[in-house]
């Protein structure tokens, strides 16, 4: 079968006000792209209620587009939710047309229970759990990782373009058969180089004398995302909500027959961190 | 031990470990073994690297190196990587515990349930989530016969995310003073002057917001991190729940600095077991948590 890219566009949790503010204009804007990223990958506060998860799926299936859902490292709280998410999911996905990312092990254990049919892709989170990853090299270090990680159901793994052709061990011969069961995508222009739990934009300091007393979000993520040259650091950083990222522009390949090199048969373009 | 502690952890550097590890040669460990055992407490190893040996002959000459400390026995490994724990539980067969390192961060009690599988008999949680969060989790544990561990507040952790985080690992970026860019995101390392901060992207209708948020950003990413989950009311709503140990993290500090602050750990341990036994839950967490703002950090 011929190599073929996916082209897929992340609008995660930012899709439920672009749904609202463009309407059925989306299908022009989405025209070039295959499927959508909505959810949410880095912070638990911004995944959608199981119903609001459902209609926004369903908006992407009439445009004839595919859904890839995001979620980010969970609490029980969260997992709440996302138990949820899965049963509306579930349903959902038949050939390919629904894909759910999972950014926290324990969120693919719960996935591989309730929802077996629906493929997994391990998030940008977690990939060190498999890859040595560096600016311009990639390396599958921990092939004892494949095995626990395919009998969660994970066939997909997601990293970020760091703006380069990464050297790989892939062609080894003792690596290339290891890989041949799962498929890489690669996030542009953005990579996510550190998250935290508390928000970097939102939860106001603990009053003095007081004691933390949970997550107050009231989505500060969303008033603005800021670049920042930090004096130790000599790119910019770029800040969104509870996460830090680097950009890189620069087309990482040639052409896409290059990238079944890397396995990667999906592209996901980023408009925003 | 004088100062309290009921363990002792370490690394070595012949051995994947996270950070930098404190100096034991591999054949000087099973002497580490005996002296601890002499003493009256165990010891476990932090083999925690992500990064697993590739090619199944490395694999096999860890696992052959593990099962030799097991022989001589030490008391527990504490794992992070997935490869390590199917390496492992394939091999079978070792005395040792298996601790769960926060280097792998365990969120929820589906994670919990996962490790266990893998033979996990103690999870040590991250400190980027809180005692209240972590409850179900602390249950799942108590219920299956496993131990939990959390890291003192006031002596170890970063805001972001354990084994998740880029950014003192110049990787993908590169840092000016290479020394002062790797305590780029540790928590109170200092505030760095001259952050520049440009708003992009920003909701033309939350703009009254921006000056706000501009300013945290600003003060977060300048000095060194994100809002602390982990504090006095986290790590008694951790006492509460029923952990088991409590952990100082600092491997590479000075000797005489552990025993000053294992002693301290003692106290706050003994200080939430007196007002716990004293007063109902919420006023027993606040008179701690109003005990530990008095705690003077000066000399630790």
């Amino acid at each position: 079968m011929a190599f073929k890219v996916e082209k897929a566009v992340r609008l995660e949790a930012r899709t439920g006000a672009l749904i609202a503010a463009r309407g059925a204009r989306l299908a022009e804007d989405l025209k070039t792209f295959d499927s959508v990223y909505i959810g949410a990958e880095f912070c638990e506060n911004l995944l959608p209620a199981p119903a609001e998860l459902a209609r926004q799926a369903g908006f992407f299936f009439k445009l004839g587009k595919r859904v890839r859902v995001l979620t980010p490292l969970l609490t029980d709280a969260g997992l709440k939710r996302f138990a949820g998410c899965l049963k509306v999911l579930a349903p959902l996905a038949r050939n390919g047309s629904v894909e759910v990312t999972v950014n926290d092990l324990g969120a693919a254990a719960l996935a591989r229970r309730l929802a077996p049919g629906v493929p997994l892709g391990l998030g940008r989170l977690l990939y060190d759990n498999v890859f040595l990853f560096k600016k311009d090299i990639l390396r599958l270090v921990s092939p004892a990782s494949l095995a626990f990680l395919a009998e969660l159901g994970v066939r997909r793994f997601e990293l970020s373009s760091a703006g380069k052709f990464p050297k790989t061990n892939f062609a080894d011969k003792d690596v290339k058969p290891l890989l041949k069961d799962f498929s890489l995508s690669f996030y542009y222009p953005y990579l996510n180089l550190s998250t935290a739990r508390a928000c970097l934009t939102g939860m106001t300091p603990t009053p003095a004398g007081q004691a933390f007393s949970g997550v107050k979000c009231r989505k500060e993520c969303f008033v603005s995302s800021f670049k920042a040259a930090h004096p130790l650091v000599r790119e910019e950083l770029l800040v969104r909500g509870n996460t830090v990222f680097l950009e890189f522009p620069e087309k990482f390949y040639a052409a896409e027959k290059d990238l079944e090199e890397l396995r990667a048969d999906r592209l996901v373009y980023c408009p925003f961190p | 031990m004088k100062a309290g502690a009921d363990e002792l952890y370490c690394a070595v550097p012949a051995l994947p470990a996270y950070g930098s590890a404190e100096l034991l040669p591999d054949k000087d460990l099973k002497p580490a073994i005996k002296t601890a055992h002499a003493l009256g407490v165990k010891i476990s190893l932090a083999v925690n690297s992500m990064f697993i040996p590739c090619a199944r002959a490395g694999a096999r000459r860890l696992l052959d190196r593990l099962a030799a400390l097991d022989q001589a026995g030490l008391d527990a490994f504490i794992v992070s990587s997935p490869a390590l724990f199917a390496l492992l539980k394939e091999r079978g067969g070792l005395k040792a515990r298996l601790h769960l390192s926060s280097i792998q961060p365990c969120f929820n009690s589906e994670t919990v349930k996962l490790f266990l599988g893998y033979g996990v008999t103690r999870v040590i949680f991250p400190n980027q989530l809180s005692g209240a969060e972590a409850a179900p989790a602390i249950k799942l544990c108590r219920k299956a016969g496993a131990e939990t561990e959390i890291f003192d507040y006031r002596f170890f952790g970063c805001t972001y995310v354990n084994g998740r985080c880029k950014l003192h690992r110049p990787n993908f970026h590169t840092f000016v003073k290479v020394k002062e860019g790797a305590a780029l995101c540790r928590s109170g390392s200092g505030a760095w002057r001259g952050l520049g901060l440009k708003s992009f992207d920003a909701d033309p209708a939350r703009t009254g917001e921006l000056r706000e948020v501009s300013g945290r950003v600003a003060a977060r990413l300048g000095c060194g991190g994100p809002l602390r989950i982990a504090d006095s009311g986290a790590f008694f709503d951790y006492f509460s729940a029923g952990t088991d140990f409590l952990k100082y993290g600092t491997r590479s500090d000075p000797s005489e600095a552990k025993a000053r602050r294992v002693a301290a750990m003692r106290s706050m341990i003994a200080a939430a077991g007196e007002v716990s036994a004293k007063f109902p839950h919420k006023k027993a967490r606040a008179a701690f948590v109003e005990k530990m703002n008095r705690w003077d950090p000066h000399g630790f």
